[in-house]
């Protein structure tokens, strides 16, 4: 039976070349475009996959012996000759030569052609001169050669690529063999090497037969430090190249964004949840996303690299904002400010044409009202980004609020009949903005305790117009809601009354309300009737005096005279220090609050003796056996300065807080009110860290373990504390804001 | 709007260091030190303990992969290959690299506070510039060309040694001036750095203090194109001399580089001596090209 004929296409690396006396051949220089083609045109998976360096051995690598590369590209197998020559003026440099099927079971079949060829006297190798005309392939009915049980080399597990051993022989044959059956385990397309130095892409293999032992340990090398390689049905080259020149360029074309549109959904459908995460990350770094951040390098590719990074990984929005917040020139930062809106309005017209795009800025924007809840970005800076015309975000804010609105409706309702919800309706919102929203349905009374955190997002509602919710964070916050922001709120039907989503909202008042409210109640009426006497004797007063005057003696003139020479007494007090400057305490620890839970303060307060104590004096002990501090007294300080964050302590402070008590191990216990204030010093530490905000201090235990960390490290200024959730090492930043 | 945030970043106290940036494209016939160029810039051996730059780093994967040519081929006495001409602009490696000069840098405005130069730097394949303008029709050269609108400035690199092509390099140097200037995007380009390179060698190298008299001297009609252009447009051009090798020895310098070939386009070199590295005037260009100022301090190192 005659087989069937297979055709074989072929291209090469375009060059100029220059044929010598002795019969070989220069390079006069690339032409940039490929020749001595079989094809018309490159298949354009095939032209991409050459793009992402998916067959390129790496520069400088030279072998004896050409390399082949052998890789499935889309419906194509594609097997590439590199061969090493020159140019004109001695540099070395690698040219190859294509061969491709669509034919099934591609690359043995070029293999066999190649056999056959090579078994007719042909040398096969990049040759400038071996002219090719389209739409001429070469066609062979070569069958790929049985390999016979002792020339089967088996996949060994699943872990690829595999690095042969170097030392031993193989076949072109063998390697593809070994290939397949490691591509049929991985669900992946075979791609191999053979006889290589070192390749650019080595983690895109499934196996590798390095030219040497020494190019072993290269590609070893090589591997262990690069990126895990992504799915093949993913052009990272493409979408590479398109962040590429959206970030070096201030005309972007709209192609690059809709290739990173695209490739939005190619990615999530190509690999899992952790590997979308990885793949993005990697690609951002890449390009100097990380290094941006670490090394506050201000240049407009960069702004445009981590707005791009902020519109995808909506984690990252908030480092973009803190970051253009660090610019210390006032005019470069309204500079980064522009470039950055211009790039979202340019990206903005591809809003509407992808959900995708749309999902992940609507997670920016809640990640961003969070992170104004949890004080890590100011109510400011959020509500710039959220509110330009040009700002991307912008359009999708009016979505969050719905769907705020949307859940505080449901939640309330779930609420109010006491069941839970067993309509199909689903909360909108993610999972920890639902939590920060029931936290809103607390009890409205005065008594109640209060969580300051809802102000900042009061006040991001209050500038995002949304009074009603601005009321409703107030209203947790600080028990009241500030009458203009309640007079705004009243124009919405959500208002409900006072009761929007159930939370019953108390209004303050304003000043001249509570002097109203004051007068108008019997202790009023006396405050009426002295006002009323002191403005008669007012008025009377130069009637009596002259009265007085005239009954005046002697004597009271000089007493008269003495006191007009005297200070006013009011000047005199006022020009003292008030004692508020030093002995009000509700002047001092602002910033610090009894936890909230009272079964937690009341075990608290019990075991401050016989665990809190015990813990700080441990703390002491750590902080100078880490530090230079030798002396009790000072290493407390350090400690009580830590948990008072960056205000710095006060020794009127210090001296509230009975430390010579703690410091001697006194048997006289802290007074009630003494051991309050320790525990608010220790639960605004744990707000300010996000721990459990319980007072609560034991060794071991979280707080003693965070504080343990900070108290290691040296002291710096909190304002250039760069945002934890990036990971930067600090000590960069220092170096760097010094 | 944003003054809110201004007022609010009032308080932010850490003044850091003055930033510059520039979108820079280098420019050049083939083998004349381009990529060699970038690659000794972005390694920047053996920096002197007094020298006024205190650091070179990459920012991105390109400007590493630059790093690690240095590190595999120059210092092993390799040389690097040919650049390839890429078919998309948007595949040309694009290296980002942040150089930052110590506080006695005395740029205007900045006090004594260190300087950063961001630089975003794209080396084309010299075959751009040796064959790609002289092909009209080529749809490549539109491509080139709309990417080099981006640029803010550009490095156009030439051989030192390669004073014969004096003429064709003022051609192409026109036709690419003309032709950018009928590009669709409105170009950003500032300013044009005449850079010789290869200095090392011996009679650059004693005139590489002199560097506009030098360039007028070997390439006479480089200098009056560049100087018309200047003259036309509101950008600014300045000469500059450099060798990635260096030389070793100081009485009695001599070029760190070992010669490979030598034709009228120029000489090709390896690095000699790896040990005694010393790349001489890379940052000048740089400098000026991100500030507009010259910098008689690093025209010395």
């Amino acid at each position: 039976m005659v087989s069937p004929l297979t055709e074989i296409h072929e291209f090469s690396t375009g060059i100029t070349p220059e044929k010598l006396a002795d019969g070989s051949w220069v390079s006069r220089g690339f032409t940039g475009q490929y020749m001595n083609s079989t094809l018309d045109e490159i298949p354009y998976a095939v032209e991409r996959s050459i793009a992402n360096k998916e067959f390129a051995v790496a520069e400088g690598s030279s072998s004896k012996w050409s390399t082949i590369i052998g890789r499935e590209v889309g419906a194509w197998s594609v097997l590439a000759f590199v061969t090493k020559g020159r140019d004109e003026k001695g540099r070395g440099a690698s040219f190859y030569r294509y061969f491709l099927t669509s034919s099934p079971n591609g690359l043995a079949k070029i293999l066999a052609f190649l056999k056959e060829q090579e078994n007719q006297g042909q040398i096969i190798s990049f040759n400038p001169f071996e002219h090719r005309q389209v739409n001429r392939p070469h066609t062979t009915s070569a069958e790929p050669p049985k390999l016979g049980s002792d020339g089967q080399i088996y996949a060994e597990g699943s872990k690829a690529p595999d690095i042969l051993d170097a030392r031993r022989s193989y076949s072109p044959e063998q390697i593809n063999q070994l290939a397949k059956s490691y591509s049929q385990r991985n669900s992946q397309p075979i791609a191999w090497a053979f006889n290589v130095e070192a390749l650019e892409q080595p983690g895109r293999f499934q196996v590798i037969y390095p030219a040497s032992e020494a190019a072993s340990r290269r590609i070893q090398q090589s591997l262990s430090v690069m990126p895990a390689a992504v799915s093949s049905s993913i052009d990272e080259q493409a979408i590479k190249s398109a962040l590429k020149n959206l970030i070096n360029s201030a005309q972007a074309k709209s192609d690059n964004f809709q290739t990173l549109i695209n490739s939005l959904d190619s990615v999530e459908n190509g690999l899992n949840e952790s590997e979308i995460q990885t793949f993005w990350t990697t690609l951002f770094n890449s390009q100097g996303a990380d290094n941006a951040i670490r090394q506050k390098i201000y240049s407009h590719p960069m702004v445009r690299l981590l707005t791009i990074r902020a519109m995808i990984l909506p984690e990252t929005l908030t480092s973009l904002l803190k970051w253009l917040e660090q610019i210390s020139d006032r005019k470069q930062q309204q500079e980064q400010v522009e470039v950055s809106l211009a790039l979202q309005a340019q990206a903005s017209q591809f809003l509407n044409r992808s959900p995708s795009l749309q999902y992940l800025l609507l997670t920016g924007v809640n990640n961003l009202m969070e992170n104004v809840f949890r004080r890590k970005l100011s109510p400011e800076s959020s509500s710039l980004l959220l509110q330009s015309p040009k700002s991307i975000w912008q359009p999708l804010l009016r979505k969050q609020l719905e769907n705020t609105n949307h859940d505080l409706t449901l939640m309330a309702r779930q609420k109010e009949m006491r069941v839970p919800n067993r309509s199909n309706e689903q909360l909108l919102t993610s999972q920890v903005w639902q939590t920060i929203l029931k936290g809103l349905q607390i009890d409205s009374s005065p008594s109640a305790t209060h969580d300051p955190k809802y102000l900042a997002l009061g006040k991001l509602f209050s500038y995002l117009d949304a009074p009603v919710l601005a009321a409703c964070c107030y209203q947790a916050g600080r028990g009241m809601v500030p009458p203009d922001i309640y007079e705004d709120a009243l124009r919405y039907p959500n208002f409900n009354k006072g009761r929007p989503f159930g939370i019953y909202l108390r209004r303050e008042k304003t000043v001249l309300e509570t002097i109203w409210a004051i007068l108008n109640t019997p202790l009023g009426t006396v405050v009426i009737v002295c006002f009323a006497l002191v403005a008669m004797l007012y008025f009377f007063r130069n009637p009596l005096a002259d009265f007085i005057n005239k009954v005046r003696t002697p004597e009271n003139e000089v007493q008269q005279v003495e006191r007009e020479s005297e200070p006013k007494v009011e000047e005199h007090i006022s020009s003292l220090p008030q004692e508020s400057d030093f002995l009000n305490e509700s002047e001092l620890f602002i910033g610090t609050s009894l936890p909230s839970d009272n079964t937690l303060l009341q075990k608290a307060k019990l075991e401050f003796g016989s665990v809190i104590c015990p813990a700080i004096r441990s703390l002491v002990e750590e902080v100078k056996k880490t530090s230079q501090i030798d002396s009790d007294e000072e290493a407390f300080k350090r400690i009580v300065q830590t948990l008072r964050g960056p205000k710095e302590i006060t020794e009127k402070e210090l001296e509230l807080l009975n430390l010579p008590t703690i410091i001697a191990k006194s048997s006289t216990p802290l007074t009630d009110k003494e051991i309050e204030r320790w525990l608010a010093l220790i639960a605004s530490y744990q707000t300010r860290e996000e721990l459990e905000s319980d007072g609560y201090l034991s060794n071991p235990g979280e707080t003693y373990n965070s504080l343990k960390i900070a108290l290691s490290q040296p002291q710096i200024d909190e304002s250039q504390v760069p945002d934890s959730s990036e990971n930067q090492p600090q000590g960069d930043e220092r170096n760097l804001s010094q | 709007m944003f003054n809110r945030l201004k007022n609010q970043l009032d308080t932010v106290t850490n003044a850091g260091p003055t930033q510059k940036n520039a979108v820079i494209r280098v420019i050049g016939d083939r083998a004349s030190g381009k990529t060699t160029y970038m690659a000794a810039l972005a390694r920047f051996p053996h920096a002197a303990s007094n020298s006024l730059i205190q650091s070179i780093t990459s920012v991105n994967d390109d400007g590493n992969e630059l790093i690690s040519k240095a590190q595999n081929l120059l210092e092993q006495g390799l040389e690097l290959e040919p650049t390839d001409l890429t078919a998309n602009t948007e595949d040309i490696s694009d290296y980002q690299l942040s150089i930052t000069l110590n506080g006695q840098s005395r740029l205007k405005g900045a006090g004594g506070a260190p300087i950063q130069l961001n630089i975003s730097c794209k080396d084309y394949a010299g075959e751009f510039f040796s064959d790609l303008l002289f092909r009209d029709r080529d749809p490549k050269l539109a491509d080139y060309l709309e990417d080099c609108a981006q640029a803010t400035g550009i490095m156009f690199l030439i051989d030192g040694s390669a004073q014969r092509k004096d003429a064709e390099y003022a051609a192409a140097l026109d036709k690419f001036l003309k032709a950018l200037s009928n590009t669709s995007q409105t170009s950003q380009l500032k300013r044009i750095a005449f850079v010789l390179t290869k200095c090392e060698l011996p009679d650059l190298w004693i005139k590489r203090h002199q560097p506009e008299q030098l360039a007028q001297a070997k390439f006479k009609q480089v200098c009056t194109k560049l100087r018309a252009w200047k003259s036309t447009t509101k950008g600014n051009i300045d000469f500059f001399t450099t060798s990635a090798f260096g030389v070793v020895g100081t009485r009695f310098p001599e070029a760190n580089s070992k010669q490979q070939s030598r034709d009228r386009g120029g000489v090709t070199s390896i690095l000699q001596d790896p040990q005694h590295w010393k790349p001489f005037g890379l940052v000048s260009p740089i400098y000026w090209l991100c500030t507009g100022d010259r910098h008689q301090k690093l025209d010395e190192e």
